[in-house]
């Protein structure tokens, strides 16, 4: 499919959009707790992503801002304007959903029309509207067609069309592509940041896909168990993870989690004294402080991970590993290295190229690691 | 062909046969004069087919093989008055029972409510006797109210039989059909009631249809009710009143054609809504 072509959005003065959970709980019959306090400020125009593995209470908080769910504790406002008992024909909100959800007895045209019938806009205005969107998605020759007839990228187009047509105050998306592939998947994301940016109207939106959220979000808010663990920008939540879970969580590659304790002369890594690096007056003061016998998690990801062929670092002292696996991912390598029968990866531009067996040196920064407690998983630095 | 395709073939074709031949056989005997009926060896087939069996019913007059008149069929105005009156209770109990159904449906099919299981575990109990088990306390009552020999009387109690059937097949269908669907259309700024009827109702032609078939059948083949409640009154549907040939002189032929009417209308509705029930997919609304 080529890319639409390009038409700018002309935007209505909007409601206020900025959107504030305080102390906001959901549970379900049978107790179960979906969220749990929830404190969280959206700000007016924002793209906010909120992240999570399933059951994490993501969906469940994205369908009390649509108002099918009604919050259990606390208080949902929009603007200055309590939202708890708005239901959500009266909200001012359209939402895209994983399954789509288009009417399938519908075509096209009175699909993306629905929400504005309904609101008795008038039918010129839905016509203009609906030819600016369909514009904007370059769907325009499918108007007449049914539901069924289209392919799974065009439904999608279909459903977010839908709900650019409306106008909202808020836009809701609840994993809107994971039933498309890969490349509808990544040019959908790139469309939809676009959009954004011309409609300046508050997002939400729902993932399980942290390269997704990553992609997208002016911020990321990464929930787990119902609860809000970390908000705020991609880079800060991928530069400064607030606990192991996060930091294992974000990032393309799982990070290297490796034992360390401390020792006289540095930390001593990998758990059985193998090696030992010098370290860092920050990492030794943090790890002192927290008082568990000087023994922590340290996180390195992949990519912060150095490999160095042997002659070029000769330091007998090194830290020495045995390339295990290599897979060429087109712009980078991902390496499984070998050390002292632990596994570490390590992912290298394509410019520095080893091969299976070979011995190579490897180090770290600490400014580029993450430190965490053992037994409860948060950073420590 | 290998065997297993065979076999399979060979019970499609016995299933067939077994629901195709008994209608033929009445249709063929319906086609006969009576003298032709008793012939033997027997006529797979009428050598002189005839439909002053039908004509005769709605006040022809035919001439016979032996070219004397033949008689007049005294079930004929009984007949006509229960095809009239079947179509009348059907069609009002069946539009009825949809327009109570369908909400009560939707209800239990979508929401969660307190009561919700005991609800429709009362209403399957509810149709879990045979009708005559309550026949003699609705004789007594009706005759008591004045509803005995009257189609309101009929329709009132052919409702008690459709409506939980309807509310538990379409509860089924409700609650089978995509959630986001209805939460699409909330968002649309459809309140709940809008969103029943805009949405759900049109998305759910192929259940209403099957629904409707099944009322307006279970009316028109009801008999223990209509029997009891309404046998030689004015209100007499159809089943009842061809029984009465049972106790007259022998009018096979005359029988097997009102047999072949009283099929005629359901056969219809079937092959109306089946283009209905193919038209969407069941499964995947999509």
């Amino acid at each position: 499919m080529n890319p639409p072509p390009h038409h700018p959005i002309t935007t209505p003065p909007k409601a206020n959009g900025s959107i504030r959970f305080a102390g906001v709980g959901k549970q379900f019959e049978g107790g179960v707790a979906a969220v749990k306090d929830l404190d969280l400020e959206i700000q007016d125009g924002e793209l906010l992503v909120l992240l999570g593995p399933s059951g994490c209470g993501k969906t469940t908080t994205l369908n009390m801002l649509a108002g099918l769910e009604r919050p259990s504790t606390g208080q949902l406002s929009f603007g200055d304007q309590a939202m708890n008992d708005v239901p959500p024909e009266e909200r001012d909100i359209a939402m895209v959903f994983q399954s789509i959800a288009l009417y399938p007895h519908l075509n096209v045209r009175d699909n993306i029309g629905m929400g504005l019938r309904t609101r008795r806009v008038s039918r010129q205005e839905i016509a203009a509207r609906t030819s600016e969107v369909v514009h904007i998605l370059d769907i325009a020759p499918l108007l007449d067609r049914r539901i069924h007839q289209l392919s799974g990228g065009q439904r999608q187009r279909v459903a977010i069309a839908k709900a650019l047509v409306r106008r909202p105050r808020l836009f809701l998306l609840d994993e809107p592509f994971s039933s498309l592939d890969a490349s509808l998947r990544r040019q959908m994301r790139s469309e939809l940041v676009r959009i954004h940016r011309e409609v300046e109207t508050t997002m939400v939106f729902v993932t399980h896909d942290q390269e997704e959220a990553m992609a997208i979000a002016d911020r990321i808010g990464v929930m787990s168990a119902g609860e809000l663990i970390q908000l705020g920008p991609p880079l800060d939540i991928y530069r400064a993870p607030r606990n192991l879970w996060v930091a294992q969580f974000i990032g393309a590659h799982p990070i290297n989690v490796i034992e360390a304790s401390l020792a006289a002369n540095g930390v001593s890594l990998l758990g059985d004294g193998a090696w030992t690096k010098t370290v860092s007056p920050e990492v030794r003061t943090a790890v002192e402080r927290q008082g568990s016998g000087g023994t922590f998690l340290v996180g390195v990801r992949p990519e912060h991970l150095s490999l160095a062929s042997v002659e070029r670092s000769p330091a007998a002292d090194g830290w020495r590993a045995e390339i295990y696996t290599r897979q060429i991912l087109g712009t980078d390598i991902l390496y499984e290295l070998q050390t002292n029968g632990h596994l570490l990866t390590a992912v290298t531009p394509t410019a520095q190229v080893f091969e299976v067996g070979d011995r190579v040196a490897i180090d770290f920064a600490w400014s580029d690691a993450f430190v965490f407690d053992r037994a409860s998983g948060n950073a420590l630095v | 062909m290998n065997g297993r395709r065979l076999l399979i073939y060979g019970f499609a074709a016995l299933l067939v046969i077994w629901t195709i031949v008994p209608i033929y056989w009445l249709f063929n005997m319906s086609l006969m004069f009576k003298t032709e009926l008793l012939a033997s060896p027997t006529h797979l087939y009428p050598h002189e087919p005839t439909v002053s069996n039908y004509t005769r019913l709605f006040g022809g007059t035919a001439i016979g093989p032996g070219g004397a008149e033949l008689p007049v069929i005294g079930q004929a105005p009984i007949i006509q008055r229960g095809l009239r009156n079947s179509l009348i209770v059907a069609v009002i109990v069946t539009i009825l029972t949809m327009v109570i159904s369908l909400p009560v449906a939707y209800a239990l099919g979508r929401l969660n409510f307190r009561g919700r299981t005991a609800m429709l575990f009362a209403i399957i109990t509810s149709r879990s006797y045979p009708p005559i088990a309550i026949i003699i306390p609705f004789v007594l009552l009706y005759s008591q109210v004045g509803l005995q020999g009257t189609v309101r009387g009929l329709v009132i109690i052919y409702l008690t039989l459709t409506i939980p059937m309807i509310i538990w097949v379409m509860t089924s269908f409700f609650s089978s059909l995509p959630r986001t669907v209805e939460a699409a259309a909330r968002v649309d700024g459809n309140t709940r009631w809008q969103a029943f009827y805009r949405v759900i109702l049109p998305m759910s032609w192929p259940g209403i249809a099957v629904a409707t078939a099944i009322s307006f059948m279970v009316c028109w083949n009801e008999f223990v009710f209509s029997q009891f409640l309404a046998a030689g009154s004015p209100a007499q549907t159809l089943p009842p009143a061809i029984s009465t040939f049972f106790f007259q002189i022998s009018q096979p032929t005359e029988m097997a054609a009102v047999s072949i009417i009283s099929i005629i209308p359901p056969a219809i509705l079937a092959y109306l809504f089946q283009s209905r029930i193919r038209s969407l997919n069941l499964v995947d609304p999509l």
